[in-house]
């Protein structure tokens, strides 16, 4: 048996295999010993049963005998058949169906009870059958809802009846009993069920839990490489997808509504210039008109959300359309030069002529204010498309290097007038409370100041029940022309909505100390009017009204924080540009009393003027305190000169606004022409409209509103005059004869402050007017040019004063009077670089 | 063991003893066998004992009165079963309710604060042995200091293993479980590399595979019997595995799932003694008799629910698509995940015969073949496999059961060779899924040689030489995995090393036995008969 030691090959399943019969080979087992070099296969159970007694006997009894013996097989637990019942359990007979059966994939849901009675059921539902009706069946239903319809804890009575459809009687004998059972039952409900697993991982050794989901963990191949991760990757790549399809969706939405909104204010002004509408009487009609449709906002006291608010300002913004001055194209604008500021419901889309509903306009609002990344993208694509885009230069751009962040809805409320609850600082001078106008002189009833975009001041009314009292309130016994008998009517309200956003009276937090009950919440029973009256002059109420200044006009009012360091500067300053201002009435003398010359929006206007130069101021001073520059007399001029610039400068861009619709499109080219420079005619604008406005003034010189449009002209004249004191080479002398090249200077002046400034908000806002500057007349095409080139600056490049010298000829190369101003700024170079960036912030959010 | 003085009324008969009790053999004789008590009750004063015949399956386990234990030869469990030492002996393990209580007290103790070492490692011996363990798992940890104790190296092991699962919480818990059911940590010690590499790859399959690969590792170095090692190399704590439907390990053995908890089932004209735990509800463990609705499976606990059930239930066929029909057999498919409430219950069903059967997850990723038998009633069930949708292993089947009252009569044949049909449609070889029962082992062993054989005895001599065939033809013929065939081919004894090369060998008695067995064997599947088409289920989203 030397062969032993042969070493066979392994076993190749490949390889052809010779089948014989034993009997054809004889000497077969003389190689029997090598066959065990075949490796044994597992048998593939489990070892310990492997050895179990019944196998192995009934293995070797088949080795042996080649089958298996009856006494020889695994026993195994007997089964009993010929149940005696079966018959009568399964009764009717099945034909067995000709075709393969195929089942029908909704066809086993049957609505049937998944309870089934039992014989305790079945006893009293035969006794409960003698009181009333029920089948065994609509038993079943029954229980089954209940033991549906509890968890952990079991349905009510109340509950019940609302489950099932039976009549209360029944339904009640039915719960009782079922309550009843199911406080005996064993396993948790009657429906005996396989536990299911817990969530919170308890279960996963009970033995009684069977089904567990498997979905914990996503199945992946063994022999792919889609790990969870990738799989997770794609998901993610999905969901990106998906929201990229969105954004683009919304910004086709936005693209095609601007479209619209283009269209139709083109109609508008055509539909207008054909009625021809020149004096915007039929507009301003039917703008009435639609207010009138409109429906009165019953203000809540204390309103809940911010965009409540705005939507209210907006209300009251569309009604300053009394002398429908702007076009609906500007506003389109101001809503995006604003936007970041305010919440997306509150965009004031009202404005337009088109209907948008509040949902579409949040969308709509969505991509331009987001402040992701791509949004740079979307920017630049709406840039791309600018060629046929209807909007053109009007399109808001995003600028380069400037932060935009999206609103933040939930504390928006960042203004004196929110309550603390809401983030606000809750000032006691901006609660509701009995407020009066001056212009229709009246008391509005119950109503609340804020200061709304660009410095309005705004009043939120509120409705209560005293207003019928509060309308017949006035101390003043002089008629009011324009009150109209219809309190609440929207016709008179737009009516005083123009004269509402007047007051901000500075001085009367001081004239009205925090009385202990601020008429916060309205008194639900009718008040007498002689008791209301008692109240109010008791200074029981506070009642609110529009001041004359007598003293001491801007300060306190417009500087509600102090802690400044340059506070009492500033307000000296001031002090003496009102006195300048008043000199300048003077000069201006030769035309009929500017005081008089107001008109209750350009009052507005300059209400505006007085928040941007508080805004501007409060700015300053942080910036000074950051900067560590000492605050030199002369920075602190030249600071308020730039801050009265600025502001003379918004005046000055929204004057032009107005005369932009009320002058013809011809005498303002030739106001052009006559100055070759852009700027020049905002400028001349806002000449031609102060002497428009001087023509047509207003009649009423006497009373109270005299005494604030009084107040107003210096302030508004401020700048001209302010500038003058610091910069002795600046426009003073033109400012100070009231010429138009004054008002070109002031304009002059705001754009290359606000180059040299460089606070984002204001550029924009420039950027805005000088837009609107450019839409009337054809021939500026440099019009075009200066907003592209003060867009282009980023703040950031404004660091350098160099580039801005470069850039500032271009811009007005021809003013030198602005070169002057601009080497005015300089001076605070420092001190605005390091401002510009924290600034950025501040304006947009 | 010092919790055993419960049961001491006279004699101390406690889980965990053993002792000879009488049981009729198959040809009603009195033997002896030895055997474990598993659980002890008291039913109106007698005490019933049940009882696990060693060396015998567990379907034979049952419970017995007291006078048929034989108390002269009784042995008390060992002090060491108290650890968990599974002397490699089946279903030796010691344990009993109580204790099972007291482990779950471990486990809150142990799961509140960080498992002490000292519980860890609890005798000396222990830890000697835990030593190369540790020394061997410390390359995949940060801390690869051969430590000077048992204690050391797990001080050294153990904040890593926590540090990185620490989001892992449930699992950690789990882990922590099933270390205490066996009661040492032993177990936390092999499953960590595991565990360290989970983190790192992230997917159980991995784990799995990892498992497995340390496995001869950790069981060449491990002391303890292999019962242990397998729970500590395939017992992943926290859940076992997804696919599949079969448990090869035991680490989620609780004394309760090892023994029968459902008495007597009645389904249709037949009434079964369960062989196994099945996770029924527990409240219908306790009836005598608990009622089966022959179509559908719903359970209920009574006859009277019975009836008033088949009021409601129309079914007189299993609830799928009959791909299958010849003569009175019929073949119907139920998908798992479409039609769950049939699908459970079958499972359930089938668990009362299937002891490696889990239930732990759902059915969704599974296919059941249900085979019925027509008479005028309707469809009545015999048997049924079930079957992975998508298999990695090549499984055809998962789980195969001809219920009892069938069984014995070439149903099962016949469910493994329409598996085997479906496989031929498919055009794959398949396997059943392991591990395989005692019975199941012989009916596809039976099945296999039958198949082979009758491929090999076809075979004619191509022109005046020796017919020949190779194994993978064979496997191609038969959808028979080459691994099957080989062992089968090995069983019969058929592989011979002749001359230089290998060679088939048909011996008489094998033909003999062959001829006479295909005799017996009067159902086949026709594979005409077959309406089947089979499903990419891999480019589906779902099962």
């Amino acid at each position: 048996m030397s062969k032993l030691s042969f070493r066979a090959r392994a076993l190749d399943a490949s390889k052809p295999l010779p089948v014989f019969r034993c009997e054809d080979l004889p000497d077969l087992h003389e190689y029997a010993s090598i066959n065990r070099a075949v490796p044994q296969m597992p048998t593939g159970m489990e070892k310990e049963e492997e050895s179990e007694h019944h196998l192995q006997r009934a293995i070797s009894a088949q080795q042996v005998y080649g089958e298996k013996r009856d006494n020889m097989v695994i026993p195994v637990p007997e089964a009993e058949c010929n149940i005696t019942h079966y018959e009568s359990l399964y009764p009717g007979e099945f034909k067995m169906p000709k075709q393969l059966i195929h089942i029908q994939p909704f066809s086993l849901d049957t609505e049937q009870p998944d309870y089934d009675l039992d014989s305790e059921d079945e006893t009293f539902v035969n006794k409960l059958k003698k009181k009333m009706e029920i089948t065994a069946l609509q038993f079943e239903e029954m229980i089954d809802r209940l033991e549906k319809g509890s968890g952990q804890q079991l349905v009510s009575l109340q509950e019940a009846k609302l489950l099932l459809k039976e009549d209360d009687e029944l339904i009640k004998e039915v719960f009782d009993y079922w309550s009843r059972k199911r406080k005996t039952c064993k396993g948790g409900s009657l429906i005996p069920n396989v536990k299911q697993e817990k969530r919170d991982g308890s279960s996963t050794s009970d033995p009684y839990v069977a089904f567990r989901r498997r979905t914990e963990k996503m199945q992946t191949r063994k022999n792919r490489k889609n790990d969870e991760a990738s799989y997770e990757k794609m998901l993610k790549l999905r969901r990106d997808l998906s929201r990229a399809v969105t954004i683009l969706e919304m910004i086709k939405r936005r693209e095609k509504s601007k479209r619209e909104l283009l269209h139709l204010t083109l109609e508008i002004v055509e539909k207008r210039n054909a009625m021809p509408d020149f004096g915007s009487e039929v507009m301003a009609e039917a703008l009435a008109q639609r207010a009138l449709v409109k429906p009165v906002y019953t203000i809540p006291i204390i309103p809940l959300s911010s965009s409540n608010q705005y939507r209210h300002q907006d209300h009251l913004d569309m009604k300053d359309y009394k002398k429908p001055e702007k076009t609906e194209a500007v506003r389109t604008k101001r809503k995006y030069e604003k936007k970041p500021k305010i919440t997306p419901l509150s965009a004031p889309q009202h404005s337009g002529p088109s209907v948008f509903n509040p949902k579409d306009l949040n969308q709509y609002d969505f991509p331009s204010s987001d402040e992701e990344p791509f949004s740079q993208i979307h920017s630049g694509s709406s840039e791309a498309e600018e060629e046929n885009d209807p909007d053109g230069c009007y399109a808001f751009r995003r600028k380069a290097g400037c932060q935009y962040y999206a609103s933040r809805p939930d504390q928006s409320g960042n203004w004196p007038w929110v309550s603390p609850s809401e983030g606000g600082l809750g000032d006691p001078r901006f609660r509701y409370c009995l407020t009066s106008l001056n212009m229709p002189r009246r008391c509005l009833g119950l109503a609340r100041r804020r200061v709304g975009r660009g410095g309005r001041v705004l009043l939120d009314r509120a409705h209560t029940d005293l207003d019928n009292i509060c309308q017949s309130l006035d101390s003043d016994p002089e008629p009011e022309p324009l009150a109209s008998p219809l309190p609440s009517s929207p016709l008179r309200n737009s009516n005083t909505s123009t004269s509402e956003t007047n007051t901000s009276d500075p001085a009367s937090s001081s004239h009205f100390p925090t009385s202990p009950s601020p008429l916060s919440s309205s008194s639900p029973t009718p008040m007498d009017l002689s008791q209301i009256l008692l109240n109010i002059k008791s200074c029981r109420w506070r009642h609110f009204r529009p001041r004359t200044l007598s003293h001491h006009p801007l300060g306190g009012g417009d500087l509600p924080r102090r802690g400044f360091r340059d506070f009492s500067r500033t307000v000296s300053a001031l002090t003496r540009t009102l006195s300048g201002g008043s000199s300048s009435q003077n000069r201006t003398g030769s035309a009929p009393t500017p005081a008089n010359v107001f008109t209750a929006e350009q009052y507005q206007q300059h209400q505006e003027q007085l928040a941007l130069m508080q805004k501007q101021q409060l700015e300053q001073s942080q910036q000074q305190q950051q900067a560590n520059n000492p605050a030199t007399t002369t920075n602190t001029q030249a600071l308020v000169s730039k801050t009265l610039d600025q502001a003379s400068a918004q005046f000055a861009a929204s004057a032009l606004v107005t005369t932009d619709q009320l002058l013809a499109f011809k005498s303002k080219e030739e106001l052009v022409l006559a100055s070759g420079v852009n700027g020049v005619l905002a400028g001349a604008g806002v000449f031609k409209g102060l002497h428009l406005s001087s023509t047509t003034a207003a009649l009423h010189q006497t009373n109270q509103s005299t005494h604030t449009t009084t107040s107003a002209t210096p302030t508004f004249l401020q700048p001209s005059s302010n500038s003058a004191t610091p910069s002795p080479a600046n426009a003073v002398p033109t400012s100070l004869t009231s010429t138009p090249s004054a008002h070109a200077a002031a304009a002059l002046g705001l754009l290359g402050c606000s180059a040299a400034n460089a606070t984002p908000a204001t550029t924009q806002v420039l950027i805005g007017n000088n837009i609107c500057l450019s839409v009337p007349s054809a021939t500026s095409l440099a019009g075009r040019h200066i907003p592209r080139t003060l867009g282009n600056v980023p703040p950031s490049a404004l660091k350098l004063s160099a580039t801005t010298n470069l850039q500032m000829p271009k811009v007005s190369g021809a003013s030198s009077m602005d070169m002057g101003s601009r080497d005015n700024h300089d001076e605070d170079k420092p001190a605005l670089n390091s401002i510009a960036d924290n600034t950025v912030a501040m304006e947009v959010t | 063991m010092t919790k055993m003085a419960d049961n001491t009324s006279s004699v101390e008969i406690v889980e965990g003893c053993r002792l000879p009790v009488l049981r009729k053999n198959q040809e009603h004789e009195d033997e002896w066998p030895l055997a474990e008590i598993l659980s002890v009750k008291e039913v109106s004063g007698r005490k019933l004992y049940y009882v696990h015949y060693i060396d015998f399956n567990k379907r034979l386990d049952e419970w017995v009165t007291a006078d048929r234990l034989d108390m002269k030869k009784l042995q008390f469990p060992k002090k060491e079963a108290k650890t968990p030492t599974k002397n490699g002996l089946p279903g030796s393990r010691p344990s009993s309710p109580e204790r099972e209580v007291r482990k779950s007290l471990d486990l809150n103790l142990q799961s509140a604060t960080a498992p002490s070492r000292g519980k860890t490692l609890p005798t000396p011996k222990r830890k000697v042995e835990t030593v190369p363990l540790a020394t061997q798992v410390s390359p995949a940890t940060p801390v690869p200091s051969l430590p000077s104790s048992a204690e050391a190296s797990q001080a050294s092991v153990f904040p890593t293993v926590r540090e990185t699962n620490t989001f892992k919480s449930r699992e950690d818990h789990d882990q922590l479980s099933s270390l205490t059911t066996n009661g040492t940590a032993r177990r936390l010690i092999p499953s960590q590399p595991g565990r360290k590499r989970k983190a790192n790859c992230g997917g159980t399959d991995e784990m799995i595979k990892v498992l497995q690969y340390n496995n001869p590792q950790s069981a060449s170095v491990f002391l303890p019997p292999p019962e242990d090692s397998q729970d500590s190399s395939d017992g992943i704590p926290s859940a076992p595995r997804m696919t599949g439907s079969l448990v090869s390990d035991r680490s989620h053995d609780d004394i309760v799932t090892r023994m029968k908890n459902i008495e007597c089932i009645e389904l249709g004209r037949h009434r079964l003694k369960p062989w196994y735990f099945s996770p029924y509800p527990q409240e219908l463990t306790t009836l005598p008799i608990l009622y089966l609705c022959e179509f559908c499976l719903k359970y209920l606990k009574s006859l009277k629910c019975l009836q008033r059930h088949l009021t409601k239930c129309n079914l007189r066929h299993p609830p799928g698509n009959e791909i299958y029909r010849k003569g009175t057999i019929s073949f119907f498919e139920i998908d798992g995940r479409k039609n769950k409430t049939y699908s459970q219950n079958l499972c359930l069903l089938a668990k009362c015969f299937l002891d490696h059967k889990t239930l732990y997850y759902d059915t969704d990723p599974f296919l059941f073949y249900v085979m019925t038998e027509y008479d005028s009633k309707g469809f009545h069930i015999v048997g049924y496999f079930s079957k992975e949708k998508e298999s990695t292993e090549d499984y055809n089947v998962a789980c195969i059961l001809t219920l009892p009252p069938y069984q014995r009569r070439g149903y099962g044949k016949l469910l493994i060779e329409f598996s085997y049909e479906l496989s031929k449609v498919e055009g794959k070889t398949g396997t059943p899924e392991k591990p395989l029962s005692d019975l199941g082992l012989l009916s596809y062993r039976s099945y296999w040689s039958q198949t082979i054989l009758e491929i090999l005895m076809d075979l004619k001599p191509d022109n005046g030489e020796r017919p020949q065939i190779t194994i993978n033809e064979i496997s191609e013929i038969t959808s028979v995995k080459k691994e099957d065939v080989i062992s089968t081919l090995q069983y019969l004894n058929l592989i011979n090393y002749y001359k230089g090369q290998y060679i088939l060998t048909l011996s008489e008695d094998i033909v003999d036995g062959h001829e006479r067995a295909m005799q017996k064997r009067h159902l086949r599947i026709d594979p005409k008969c077959l309406h089947f088409t089979p499903k990419d289920w891999s480019k589906r989203g779902k099962w």
